[in-house]
């Protein structure tokens, strides 16, 4: 696992090297690993944004606290052992619908080592169910499957600070009718910065066949359009019907995971938002949030 | 003779037609004022129709719809008449990047500038064009419009070999949040808006009734092909009767893998559908546009457009219009009240269509028995072409 995101940072300094050369490498890795092992730590902490100070659980990649929750890439067919390490003062889950909900407990400073596996390809969303762990941000992602794909991951959230500080202080467990959010990030960060973030920003070639993993983290729907190219719904797991779709506009329901193809058929750089657009603010100013950009090279 | 309509009207845009370029001539304002419900106006922002040499016709809320062939090479030459930047983004064409109308990539077209877009028309279907400079405020103030690809030749399918019809209807669902139309100088912050007047077409409530081209005529045996979509801020949740048969077959100006039946479908901020109606029946209703809050999904706003000229009993027709009807309590256990501006003719029947008395309704208020009505639902309908559902409870 780690050797694959090296590889992904990697591509952005030698991108058409690896264009060509990333196909193999994932092949070679396929041939003898059946088991990967992976670690994530759930982290407490706040962080302060338009003068407001947030409060923030996540699944961090690293033991250090940051706003981006781990994005993790499996094998098809391939088993993940997850060891979650529980940094925080209150007990938290690993819980994946449909995958992991029952015996998913870990208790505050312990680790648990889970092992997990996906029949199907697909995007997967493991949050913590317990403490309000989700509710303040603790839900990444784990994309299984499309290995010989460009892969990318889209992780959604919206978050107000008075909704924040009530689950913080587990004064409540869901958003009430005065919910009013003003934060909204794609994986941590929101626009401008995503675009210069080269997990939110979705670089390739023409042709390639590039593939978006989407889970929505956040407490409301969020509409998300792409310019200059339709994408096809792989699987959603909230809207199945539209699995097969070939979309430029399409919900991303709360708790949802989506699987999204993009094959680019022209060169450009094309924004990419929520079109709901109160969501493409920072703290009421346009332009913000929750949008992002794609960049095709020819 | 439907077959014959049908042939005639391919003829006809067989000779308009053939895969050619089409040129469009859009200005933005913001100077409009827009007709509410409840009689007042308010402000709005948006496009409208400029003829070369010929001056502009005022903007409108939606903006015009632009309609081109499969095939056809259109190109929107844009002036800027206002005195603030906008571009127009062709929402779903899969343009380039040049002609794709987002300011941060392409820039603004400034004031008493122009820019002409070109798009290639290819996949048949619904799209949307609006204006992407501070899109949060600038769609909000009402600078959106469809934009309809024909199926071109076979212009009466919704795609080559996919279902035909007979009837074509277009409806773009939007919201405001008042305040900001009232004072589009301070706003507020963006991400306080809050849609409180909801439209089909930039028409609310009776105005929907009122407009004859807005009510969906459909007879048993007709194919009525919808083209719905939504630029609001809320999720559009349409409710068909059951009587209509409602069936999606694209969404996205793209073939669904698999057609569906719908009695509800969502509609998602920037979502097209394409619906195809067979209704079997008379029917005399209504499809419901519900408004639905985008953060907590509580309906918060809601329209009916009418199916044969059906007035929902909570709508009011316009104040002082001859068609004035109003039927109340519905439902009703003893007597039912109609309040009427002229003298007309009330036709009861069954939901089904049978017709089961006739009664002259005066100016004023008329009053109606339930005694000889059995528990059960009615059709009232006038000769002034209002219609009603009557629940009847004793």
């Amino acid at each position: 696992m780690r050797g694959l995101c090296f590889f992904r940072d990697l591509r952005f300094v030698k991108r058409r090297l690896l264009f060509f050369a990333l196909p193999a490498l994932l092949f070679s890795t396929n041939a003898f690993s059946g088991t990967l092992q992976d670690t994530v730590y759930l982290n407490r902490d706040t962080f302060t944004l338009y003068q407001n100070l947030f409060r923030y659980c996540a699944f961090n990649a690293s033991p250090a606290f940051s706003r981006t929750n781990a994005m993790l890439y499996l094998p098809a067919g391939d088993t993940l052992q997850l060891s979650v390490v529980n940094n925080d003062i209150q007990p938290h889950t690993l819980t994946i619908d449909n995958v992991l909900s029952t015996g998913n407990q870990v208790l505050p400073g312990d680790t648990q080592t889970f092992t997990l596996s996906f029949s199907q390809a697909g995007t997967y969303r493991f949050y913590s169910a317990l403490s309000n762990g989700a509710q303040l941000g603790a839900s990444g992602s784990i994309l299984a499957g499309y290995e010989n794909t460009r892969r990318f991951t889209w992780n959604l959230f919206d978050q107000d600070t008075v909704s924040a500080n009530a689950f913080h202080n587990q004064t409540i467990s869901s958003v009430t009718p005065a919910y009013s959010p003003d934060v909204f990030l794609i994986n941590g960060v929101s626009y401008p910065q995503t675009s210069m973030d080269s997990t939110t920003t979705i670089s390739g070639a023409v042709n390639d066949s590039i593939i978006i993993a989407v889970v929505n983290s956040g407490h409301m729907s969020h509409a998300l359009h792409f310019h200059g190219y339709h994408v096809r719904i792989l699987s959603s797991d909230r809207t199945p019907q539209m699995n097969g779709w070939l979309k430029d506009s399409f919900p991303v329901k709360p708790g949802g995971a989506m699987t999204l193809l993009l094959i680019p058929d022209k060169p450009g750089m094309y924004p990419v938002h929520d079109h709901n657009l109160i969501c493409v603010t920072n703290n009421g100013l346009y332009a913000g949030g929750m949008m992002t950009m794609i960049d095709i090279t020819p | 003779m439907k077959r014959a309509l049908v042939i005639l009207l391919l003829s006809f845009s067989a000779t308009l037609g053939a895969q050619q370029q089409r040129d469009f001539f859009l200005y933005a304002e913001m100077n409009g004022w827009h007709d509410l419900d409840a009689g007042d106006s308010t402000r709005f922002w948006g496009y409208g129709w400029w003829f070369p040499h010929n001056g502009e016709l005022p903007i409108t809320l939606p903006s015009p719809l632009l309609e081109m062939d499969k095939g056809d090479t259109a190109f929107i030459h844009f002036y800027n008449l206002s005195p603030e930047h906008h571009t127009i983004h062709l929402h779903g064409t899969d343009v380039d990047e040049m002609n794709d109308g987002a300011p941060h990539t392409t820039g603004p077209v400034l004031p008493n500038d122009s820019f002409v877009y070109m798009m290639e028309a290819r996949d048949p279907g619904a799209y949307l064009y609006h204006c992407h400079v501070m899109t949060v405020q600038h769609v909000a103030m009402g600078m959106y419009g469809m934009l309809m690809v024909r199926n071109y030749p076979d212009t009466m399918r919704l795609y080559d070999n996919g279902p035909g019809f007979n009837k074509e209807y277009r409806y773009l669902m939007s919201d405001m949040d008042r305040d900001w139309n009232d004072n589009p100088i301070s706003p507020g912050p963006f991400d306080e808006y809050i849609a409180n007047y909801f439209m089909v077409n930039g028409l609310s409530s009776w105005q929907l009734f009122n407009d004859s081209s807005q009510v969906i005529s459909a007879l048993p045996g007709d194919s009525i092909c919808l083209h719905v979509g939504n630029i609001g801020f809320s999720t559009i949740r349409m409710e068909f009767p059951f009587q209509l048969n409602a069936r999606v077959y694209t969404s996205d100006a793209r073939t669904l893998p698999a057609p569906f039946d719908a009695d509800t479908l969502r509609i998602y901020p920037g979502e097209r559908y394409g619906v195809v109606l067979k209704p079997l029946v008379p029917i005399v209703d209504y499809i419901t546009v519900n408004y639905l809050n985008a953060i907590l999904d509580l309906p918060m706003g809601v329209n009916y457009i009418g199916v044969n000229q059906y007035v929902h009993p909570s709508s009011v027709a316009e104040p002082g219009s001859k068609h004035h009807l109003e039927i109340f309590p519905n439902p009703a256990a003893e007597e039912i009240f109609l309040d009427c501006a002229e003298r007309t003719e009330l036709f009861i029947s069954t939901i089904e269509g049978r017709v089961l008395a006739k009664q002259t309704l005066l100016p004023g208020r008329n009053r109606i028995s339930c005694a000889g009505l059995a528990k059960g639902a009615y059709l009232f309908s006038t000769s002034g072409g209002r219609a009603a559902k009557v629940i009847v409870t004793h």
